[in-house]
């Protein structure tokens, strides 16, 4: 099938890449900006390994198309590093230990700092809960959640005691 | 699990989403949200010669309140619909459902119609549809009909939904100021599609409830409920031994056709359901 | 001398300040923010991309293949099938000379003639993209004849069954009876056998990058480069390299980082190999990358077992002896290297092994069939044996009407009485079974938990608790493989240099998968040599850089690996005292190192830098007279006054059963472990939950399903049901340390314990939980459904 031009702002610059309709996000991510940050778990939208930003909404990439980018704006990792804007949740991941193979880390950090920028209020099952389309197979979780909660607790969302 | 080839065409509105359809015959699909049918594709378990995006048609985005009447555009998010404040305030239910509804990265694609179209029976706008007496308006080549969601889902992934057709919009009578709901879902991890799940409301007038319904789904091959089956319950409600739901939401569902899966036989599903209904109707009346 | 070891001996934890400390990981900076390399992420110049036709049938003659349409697809560069790489490459045979009896067939990279499993790899497209391999794959046109299928494990070995392997005889890979001759008499002796049948799922590992392999084939040089996602760097060398009729040293292996392996990827898979293989044929780079789809059928499964268990014992709660019949279910090949049998020898090595007993009788049936392939997964053998003996523990203390704790009391190994050798011959150096129990009751305040149970109860809230003893073998000697005749190395090297500018450099092949060895090495290197620890680098992960390692298994990297970089950065410290004696005219033991610095051992003043040294060792030797600074020193460390080296540790499980829905609800967990000296507590720590984690999947939710004709019926991520955030509990951990005196260092291993015994302790609070209404489980995973059967609500 011939090729479709997209045009899309990727990262804070306004690029231009020509794909095969039938690519998703990540494998167009990878292969025509050579991103490393964007990557599949499962390819059927489970695991969040995929997780980015599309239009500031955390998305699947493995379930959109390249296509559907057209005039978007897309954030993955590599712009986040530039613009610092979870600089305070990578060192608590760094530091508690939340990651370990690393391999959930991308998706699992923009899934974090997407309930961080909208949560008024913070207890440690409603972090579970949000993360909960993020599969993690080394850390068994709870060091994430202590790295997110610290986060939240010094960004000064305010703490409501667990549902027991 | 990489997809097949397909064309790729943005219609800028129905009546052009319509006619790509038209030209690409029966094996050129809509794409919504992509949420079920990427990963199909990615699986190969379908494939099509043209993906038909309708992402790009304004007018079926939106929710709208019209004459006692909330209507959904089709290609409206999950997420919009769950975060709406229009939603909160007249049709509550919906927002209780989206806390069910998968994860956020799913349902800031996924769509209302989407989700109605392909009917999956575990999912929660189909049941929600049912539950609301909501028309589903849909365009066809033909033109506009409207078919009430009783007569919309007919079957495991089938619709009235003609090979051309296409949702536009979903009409949905608001819930009442004096009305509760409630949704329950047992899943085995949070945001699952449900081994068993109800939807349930009542009017409550003095006190007490009044005119109570429930769909009970993910145990069938679609949305279930009976109005039989309603007015029992009311009974039983007025009458005050709630225990006795459970069995005869047992004895009505084993008419339907309860579907088992790859973890709960129909046994479980039924139990299930009685358990749910009991608990729903607690949760309306602690409410 | 003994000088510097005496230094470091003297020096007290302050002085000390890497080994113990939990300092963050530096090579973890790079993954926060998204730039970790994992295979799939390295580009090489002209590489292809492969897809494999994998069988549909469980069980099927491939009466041919015809490629003629998919040779044609866009961007396809070759096409092979087992047929075609049978020259290139040898047959594995997967047995070992101490499973003695053992029989397995040969496997080929890719079939030849018949397929055995659903998913075994047929036919290998190599396209410029993975897009176009699998456009070409679809039009491989195969031919097959259905053959009868084996899937139970119960039947297997009835004289009618089917015979998956002619030339074998038989669907009996291996079997094995350890008794101490006396369980008979024994057991009708005792006041009460109990006797309970227990199941355990078979399960996967669902790493989340799936198995990666680049090969890079040169052919001018006649070297291999392997790139590999994978936990044995050196074991790869060796099986590639013999299996591919080249020599050792022509074949390089390169780790880089690896998302997640557990034991999943310290094996030889087919497909991984046959793309080595097509590299060799093609004179260019090919890389192969796992999808889900086929990972759930081709990673290797684990577990399937079905065990019968007893334990005689008498009303005063003493174990008078423990039997049990276990029977699992391979797939239709012993997995190459390490065999498949790995899992049920471990079981018979250990099982209630921590109790007091005189007798013993164990029997262990491992079977072929036709599911997927099947082998070491993490925690190999431990969530079964535990498993069994703490819960057969719970039933006898049930029926006996003694409380469990007490129960374990009695029984329990007393932390005096060691070392022993156990009834099945298992030699223990030292454990702490007394103490960690008595520990983890204060953690979790039991008794607050058992009056707030009694008060729940009342109101129909049924809340179960159960708490349980654990061993764990980890650095193990060569005992483990070596003796079978298996080229999987139980001793580790490590080569510790000193740069120019000070900086210690510290290459070893041990490996690294994110639970932090890198960083455990670099905290002992600091300590060792005497430097900042931003001074330390480590490489691993390169067969052509570091010393023969045994890669990361059996819980051995800290325990192992460490040592021996500890010992080399002791030697180099050693060397570097002896050219800081001649460049400041005094005794090496006179001088120490600290921070970098060399000082007065009786003064405490600074007399020179590591950096100085250096500059002077490296580029003024004309200054040093007849000194020869050897500033590069490699020592090489295996464990071996003891075959294993056992951990122990005590777990507990706090639930909550919704006795109408049959829902289980994971409220708290709380581990007590003792494995040895401790590194760095929060890698440790985080070790045992990430473990214990993933042996709640199995309890309460992963089997692989399969249907009568061996068709896998949740392979795909929503039907496979892995653990998420919501569901899973956090887990309070607490330590005792017995070091062991097999290694300077003094640590066991931690890596896989929370697996061993996370199925025993909620298998007990479950049983707990349902004790007012008489009813127990043994077979996971415990569904819904299963509980509301047990309950008799449906």
């Amino acid at each position: 099938m011939s090729n479709i031009n997209v045009r899309f702002r990727l990262n804070a610059r306004e690029v231009e890449a020509q794909t095969d309709p039938r690519m998703h996000v990540i494998d167009f991510l990878r292969k025509n900006f050579e991103l490393s940050s964007p990557r599949v778990g499962c390819e059927h939208g489970v695991c969040g390994a995929c997780t980015l930003r599309v239009d500031g909404d955390i998305v699947r990439g493995c379930l959109m198309l390249a296509v559907q980018l057209e005039g978007t704006s897309v954030e993955t990792m590599e712009g986040l590093n530039v613009s610092g804007e979870i600089s305070d949740l990578q060192q608590a991941f760094h530091e508690r230990n939340a990651t370990q193979c690393g391999f959930c880390t991308v998706g699992m950090l923009m899934a974090s700092q997407d309930w961080l920028s909208k949560a008024k209020t913070c207890s440690r099952s409603a972090i579970r809960e949000h993360l909960s389309g993020n599969y993690c197979r080394c850390t068994g979780y709870e060091a994430i959640v202590d790295a997110v909660y610290k986060v939240a607790i010094a960004r000064g969302i305010s703490s409501v005691k667990e549902e027991v | 699990m990489k997809s097949s080839s397909f064309a790729y065409e943005r219609p800028a509105d129905i009546q052009e989403a319509l006619a790509s359809k038209a030209r690409w015959g029966l094996s050129a699909k809509y794409l919504a949200g992509g949420q079920s049918l990427i990963p199909a594709m990615n699986m190969r378990f379908n494939s099509s010669t043209c993906l038909i995006d309708l992402n790009g048609i304004k007018s079926m985005r939106g929710i709208r309140e019209d004459g006692g009447e909330l209507v959904i555009g089709a290609l409206t998010r999950h997420e919009e619909v769950a975060s709406s404040d229009l939603v909160q305030k007249k049709l509550p239910i919906l927002v209780q459902a989206s806390r069910y509804l998968a994860h956020i990265a799913i349902r800031n694609r996924g769509t209302f119609g989407g989700s109605v179209a392909l009917a999956h029976p575990d999912a929660e706008w189909p049941a929600a549809c049912l539950l609301l007496n909501a028309r589903m308006r849909i365009a066809g080549p033909n033109g506009a009909r409207e078919v009430p969601a009783a007569d919309f889902f007919q079957g495991l992934y089938a619709t009235a939904l003609q090979e051309d057709d296409l949702l536009e919009s979903i009409a949905i009578p608001v819930q009442s100021p004096s009305e509760r709901s409630c949704v329950l879902e047992l899943a085995r991890r949070h945001g699952d599609f449900a081994t068993a799940a109800v939807m349930a409301r009542a009017q409550v007038e003095n006190g007490a409830l009044k005119n109570f319904a429930i769909v009970f789904f993910a145990v069938g091959d679609l949305p279930l409920c009976d109005k039989e089956l309603d007015n029992s319950i009311q009974h039983i409600i007025a009458g005050g031994d709630l225990s006795r739901i459970p069995d005869i939401v047992k004895t009505s569902l084993m008419n339907q056709n309860i579907r088992a899966d790859l973890y709960s036989d129909q046994k479980t599903k039924l139990h299930l359901s009685g358990v749910l209904a009991r608990r729903a109707v607690e949760k309306l009346i602690e409410i | 001398m003994n000088a510097p070891i005496k230094a470091l001996e003297q020096k007290s934890i302050e002085q000390r300040p890497w080994i113990g400390a939990s300092v963050p990981r530096p090579n973890a900076r790079r993954l926060v923010e998204g730039a970790a390399v994992y295979i799939d992420d390295i580009r090489l110049p002209k590489m292809l991309h492969i897809c494999f036709v994998r069988s549909q049938y469980a069980h099927a003659l491939i009466k041919s293949i015809d490629t003629q349409a998919a040779s044609k697809a866009n961007g396809v560069v070759a096409i092979y099938t087992g047929a075609d790489l049978m020259k290139r490459v040898q047959p594995m045979v997967a047995t070992l000379a101490h499973f003695k009896g053992m029989k397995a067939a040969a496997q080929h990279c890719l079939a030849v003639d018949r397929v055995c499993w659903q998913g075994e790899p047929m036919v290998a497209i190599v396209a410029n993209s993975r897009h176009e391999a699998e456009d070409a794959a679809q039009l491989v046109i195969v031919d097959y004849e259905e053959l009868p299928v084996v899937t139970d494990m119960e039947t297997a070995l009835d004289e009618n069954a089917y015979v998956i392997h002619p030339e074998l005889g038989t669907n009996l890979c291996f079997e094995r009876v350890v008794t101490t001759d006396t369980y008979d008499d024994v057991s009708a002796k005792a006041d009460f056998i109990v006797e309970r049948t227990f199941r355990f799922p078979r399960h996967t590992g669902v790493c989340l990058e799936g198995r990666s392999v680049i090969g890079d084939f040169s052919a001018p040089d006649g070297r291999l480069t392997v790139y590999i996602s994978h936990q044995a760097p050196h074991m790869i060398q060796d099986c590639y390299a013999r299996l591919l009729s080249l020599t050792e040293s022509a074949v390089r292996v390169i780790c880089r980082d690896v998302g997640g392996s557990y034991g999943i990827k310290t094996h030889v898979y087919g497909d991984e190999l046959a793309t080595c293989a097509i590299s060799m044929d093609l004179g260019r780079p090919v890389k192969f990358v796992a999808d889900r789809a086929e990972s759930f059928v081709s990673d290797i499964h684990s577990r399937d077992h079905r065990v019968l268990m007893r334990m005689a014992v008498n009303k005063d709660g003493a174990i008078k002896g423990i039997s049990f019949d276990d029977r699992l279910a391979i797939g239709p090949y012993s997995v190459y290297p390490r065999t498949s049998v790995v899992e049920g020898n471990q079981i018979v090595n250990i099982t209630g092994q921590w109790y007091q007993h005189e007798s013993y009788h164990a029997n262990m049936t491992n079977v072929y069939t036709n599911m997927a392939v099947y082998s070491n997964y993490r925690a190999v053998g431990h969530p079964v044996a535990v498993g069994i003996t703490e819960g057969i523990v719970d039933v006898a203390a049930r029926t006996i009407g003694m409380d469990p704790i007490e129960f374990r009391r009695k029984n329990l190994l007393r932390d005096n009485n060691f070392p022993c050798v156990t009834p099945s011959g298992m030699k223990f150096e030292g454990m702490s079974h007394e103490k960690c129990l008595d520990k983890i009751i204060g953690l979790m305040d039991l008794e607050k938990l058992r009056k707030e149970q009694i008060e729940l109860r009342k109101k129909k809230i049924y809340r179960g608790i159960g708490v349980i003893s654990m061993i764990e073998i980890t650095n193990p000697s060569a005992m483990f493989y070596g003796v079978g005749g298996a080229r999987i190395s139980a001793q580790d090297g490590c080569t510790i240099r000193m740069e120019p500018s000070g900086s210690i450099v510290v290459l070893n092949g041990t490996g690294e998968q994110g639970q932090g060895t890198e960083t455990v090495f670099a905290q002992i290197a600091a300590d060792a040599v005497g430097v900042h620890m931003s001074n330390v680098k480590v490489v691993g992960g390169d067969t052509d850089a570091t010393p023969y390692g045994g890669g990361t298994w059996a819980s051995r990297a800290a325990g192992v690996g460490g040592e021996a970089t500890l010992q080399a950065g002791l030697a180099l410290r050693e060397n570097i005292l002896k050219l800081a004696a001649v460049v400041l005219e005094t005794k090496a033991e006179l001088l120490d190192i600290r921070n970098g610095n060399v000082f007065d051992r009786l003064t405490g003043q600074e007399r020179t830098t590591l950096a100085d040294l250096g500059r002077i060792a490296y580029f003024r030797p004309d200054t040093l007279g007849a000194f020869q600074a050897e500033l590069c020193v490699t020592r090489h460390f295996v464990p071996k006054d003891y075959p294993f080296t056992f951990t122990n540790g005590s777990i507990a499980c706090h639930l909550e059963v919704d006795v109408e829905t049959g829902f289980i609800k994971l409220l708290k967990f709380w581990v007590v472990e003792d494995c040895g000296t401790i590194l760095n507590e929060q890698l440790v720590d985080e070790q045992i939950r990430g473990a214990l984690v993933q042996g709640i999947g199995p309890t309460l939710y992963e089997q692989c399903l399969y249907d009568e004709r061996g068709q896998m019926l949740n392979g795909n991520m929503a039907d496979y049901i892995v653990p998420f955030p919501a569901e899973m509990p956090d887990i309070i951990i607490g330590h005792v340390c017995t070091p062991t005196k097999s290694s300077q260092l003094g640590a066991k291993g931690a890596g896989e314990a929370g697996t061993a015994g996370a199925p025993a302790a909620i298998l007990n609070a479950l049983n707990d939980a349902l004790t007012p209404f008489n009813v127990e489980l043994f077979d996971m995973p415990f569904t819904p459904e299963k509980v509301l059967r047990s309950l008799g609500r449906i």
